[in-house]
């Protein structure tokens, strides 16, 4: 039996005017370039469309297939069906995208024919596959993305995930292109450009699958332990890590902190931390029901765990950040950082601060805005603050807003005060929750 | 078929359930009553296997839907209070999406739409797409899809909202029928009438506790209570009525006034004939002697009084 999901998305996506409209459409649009008499123009216009199509558009129908549901009220029957999790991916994934995939499909029908005729070499097609890869790497993790956040309607139907998930892969995609050399340098290997770009997008498109399928499960009640989120930082911290030449343990720590750090904001303020979960949490632990914690868990915590580890390594392994000779892409940017040895733990207790502070707001009576509300605090406490106490020449206070100024022992005795502040808050916060549903 | 043992569900600085516990049995229909916000839909919700509780345990046929919820998924039905359907499908297609995606086999899945749309009485609406259909008939497709797989239990939130009295009776009749035929029924409407028609068992639920759970009904009361509620009214005004009746063997006086009471008589229809013989011999005008069946309103708007009398006390 074909897939029920698929089968309902191609019901909504086709209808025999569209079949007919949409290759008749495309023929028209290429018949243009060729009169005008831009025939080698022809497969750059078919790249085009294929982006514009595939990419773009694809994309966005990828969003569409969640946040229609949830607009609609029809998720809840999804999730009480008896559709494997798998089966609801790929039948939304390729469903929710097949009419794109069919403007896509003729696109590089011409693409290849006009190349063929321009007898291109074989090497020289590999970008076309890594376009398809790139397709799907988009739709998966626009997806994704948008089952993680779905209860925040708002957010998807603004397609504010779509756009976000385009501009990372074109941002992606053309800083890969950009490089000058037709061999790339990675972990001490060359590569083909072209080649290591399939395999990248290849590689990147399995996870993004992957990462839709992992996300689905939870939404069809399907329990599952969050080792995918941390173990995806480690693996693309190393693949960032190799593009150093003379790239080594302690780059791939350096970018791990880094990389941890940035998916624990992102989950952070992405996913759901509202009381009642962390109130589950608790009773689990009381009853010792330790699997039921970790599937309980928000994915954010498990980077947060993640960035400590990397930073501890990193105060091991690593006698400062500025003794290490940096080279290769990304040089500089992590020059730039203030260094010492401190620097990862100091910005690892960072990190746990500004998730108690986001807990505290998301713990309150009225968790609206928690997102925008944490934000502005922690511009204010790690700007406006600083700086009014700077500009009063009060440096001592400043320093204690941001101890990052001189790097001591101190200064994390300082971080880890910040952090006992906001927990004790986030407490409170609790306390006062607990009396009110008692 | 549905146990429940200490559920405890809170939403953000509310308790939406507060240690709730009870057993369904199989093949009844339980009317869920209570005011807005008393816990129903959040209960239906649970049981679904769509909300975490926070404490408690919840069984469909044996089946722990926290740790098995796409389990208990394959055997329930579920309508939701805000429900939704593909504006741009047809009826034929949202049915055949419904039964396919719940894992009816393909050879069957025809004959499931056709079954189905027969006893919600939308056979010829099947290619009209579900958009355009009126409120009433969008609520039939939304039921159809919930039981479309023969579920053995089926929760439905307030599905007879926005359907007409015929439609209603309809349904009524279906509800009967899918009891009769095995099915397990937590039916929730603000409209106990409705409810009365087909339901075995009332949950009454109030500010996320149980405030009864019951069975209804004359067969299960006569089974259950060795008296029937009788009810008496006079044309004359008397005071001594509920003197009188009390003073009777088998009669427990329940409420009265000079012109009306209500007692519970344990007694032989013959003794029931003696005492409004003795009655009317007492010089009482009687102009009614009855029977007073409890419907569910009576019901829950007695176990509610009984509940305020203890809360007061």
């Amino acid at each position: 039996m074909l897939n029920p999901e698929f089968k309902r998305n191609l019901w909504l996506q086709f209808s025999l005017h569209r079949l007919v409209a949409t290759p008749i459409l495309l023929a028209l649009v290429f018949l243009a370039i060729q009169i005008s008499g831009m025939v080698g123009e022809l497969p750059k216009a078919g790249r085009i469309l294929f982006i514009g199509i595939v990419w773009l558009w694809g994309t966005r129908n990828a969003t569409s297939s969640i946040a229609d549901e949830l607009r609609d009220k029809t998720w809840d029957q999804q999730r009480m069906s008896a559709l494997q999790p798998w089966a609801m991916t790929w039948g939304k994934l390729f469903g929710a995208t097949s009419f794109n995939w069919y403007g896509g499909i003729i696109c590089l029908l011409v693409i290849l024919v006009t190349e063929f005729l321009t007898t291109v070499s074989l090497s020289e097609r590999t970008p076309m596959l890594s376009m398809i890869a790139m397709g799907i790497l988009m739709h998966a993790a626009a997806m994704a993305a948008s089952v993680h956040i779905g209860i925040d309607k708002t957010i998807i139907q603004r397609g504010g995930i779509s756009w976000c998930i385009v501009a990372m892969g074109l941002f992606a995609r053309s800083w890969l292109a950009q490089l000058s050399s037709n061999t790339i340098v990675w972990w001490h290997m060359p590569y083909d450009r072209h080649s290591f770009l399939l395999a990248s997008s290849l590689g990147f498109a399995v996870i993004a699958v992957f990462a839709a399928w992992r996300t689905m499960s939870n939404a069809l009640q399907v329990r599952t332990i969050p080792w995918a989120w941390p173990l995806f930082a480690c693996l693309f911290s190393l693949y960032c890590a190799g593009f150093y030449i003379n790239a080594a343990m302690s780059h791939f720590l350096r970018i791990g902190l880094m990389v941890a750090m940035t998916m624990t904001y992102a989950a952070l303020f992405s996913e759901s931390h509202a009381i009642s979960i962390w109130q589950r949490i608790v009773v689990r632990i009381q009853t010792r029901n330790w699997r039921g914690v970790v599937e309980q868990l928000p994915i954010s915590i498990t980077t947060v765990v993640l960035t400590f580890s990397f930073a501890v390594a990193s105060f091991f392994v690593l006698p400062s950040f500025q003794q290490n000779n940096i080279q290769g892409i990304g040089q500089g940017l992590l020059d730039r950082v203030p260094g010492g040895r401190y620097l990862p733990i100091m910005m690892a207790f960072m990190l746990l601060r500004d998730v108690l502070v986001f807990l505290f707001f998301a713990f309150s009576f009225n968790p609206k805005r928690v997102v925008t509300t944490t934000l502005l605090y922690l511009v204010i406490i790690n700007g406006l603050l600083p700086f009014l106490a700077k500009a009063m020449n009060l440096d001592t206070l400043a320093y204690f807003f941001v101890p990052f100024y001189s790097l001591h022992a101190g200064s994390i005795i300082i971080m880890i005060a910040q952090v006992a502040i906001a927990g004790a808050l986030v407490v409170w916060q609790w306390s006062i929750q607990l009396k009110t549903n008692t | 078929m549905i146990n429940i043992s200490g559920l405890t569900f809170d939403y953000q600085g509310h308790r939406a359930l507060h240690q709730v516990s009870f057993s369904i049995e199989k093949g009844s229909v339980t009317a869920l009553v209570g005011p807005n916000g008393a816990g129903k839909t959040t209960l239906m919700r649970c049981i679904a296997g769509l909300e975490t509780p926070l404490l408690g345990t919840i069984t469909v046929a044996d089946i722990n839907v926290m740790e098995h919820p796409r389990e208990v998924h394959r055997m329930l039905g579920y309508l939701s209070d805000f429900f939704g359907l593909y504006q741009e499908l047809t009826v034929a297609q949202c049915f055949e999406y419904a039964a396919a995606s719940q894992g009816v086999p393909e050879h069957s899945i025809q004959q499931a739409i056709q079954t189905t749309a027969y006893q919600l009485e939308i056979s010829d609406r099947l290619h009209q797409a579900t958009g355009s259909l009126s409120r009433g008939l969008r609520q039939r497709v939304a039921i159809g899809q919930a039981i479309i797989h023969s579920p053995k239990v089926l929760l439905l939130d307030e599905p007879a909202s926005g359907l007409d009295p015929e439609a209603r009776f309809s349904l009524a009749l279906l509800f009967r029928k899918l009891q009769a035929e095995g099915m397990t029924l937590l039916v929730s409407s603000h409209i106990l009438a409705e409810l009365d028609e087909y339901s075995s068992h009332m949950l009454a639920l109030r500010d996320g506790r149980i405030l009864d759970y019951r069975a209804l009904g004359d067969q299960a009361q006569r089974h259950a209570e060795p008296f029937k509620r009788m009810m008496i009214a006079l044309a004359q005004p008397d005071k001594t009525l509920g003197a009188h009746l009390s003073s009777h063997a088998g009669v427990v006086l329940k409420t009265n006034s000079a012109t009306h009471a209500e007692f519970d008589f344990s007694g032989e229809p013959a003794e029931q004939a003696a005492l409004l013989s003795s009655m009317i011999a007492s010089g009482f005008s009687v102009m009614c002697f009855t029977e007073h069946k409890e419907n569910l309103q009576d019901s829950y708007l007695s176990s509610l009084k009984s509940r305020l009398g203890d809360e007061h006390a």
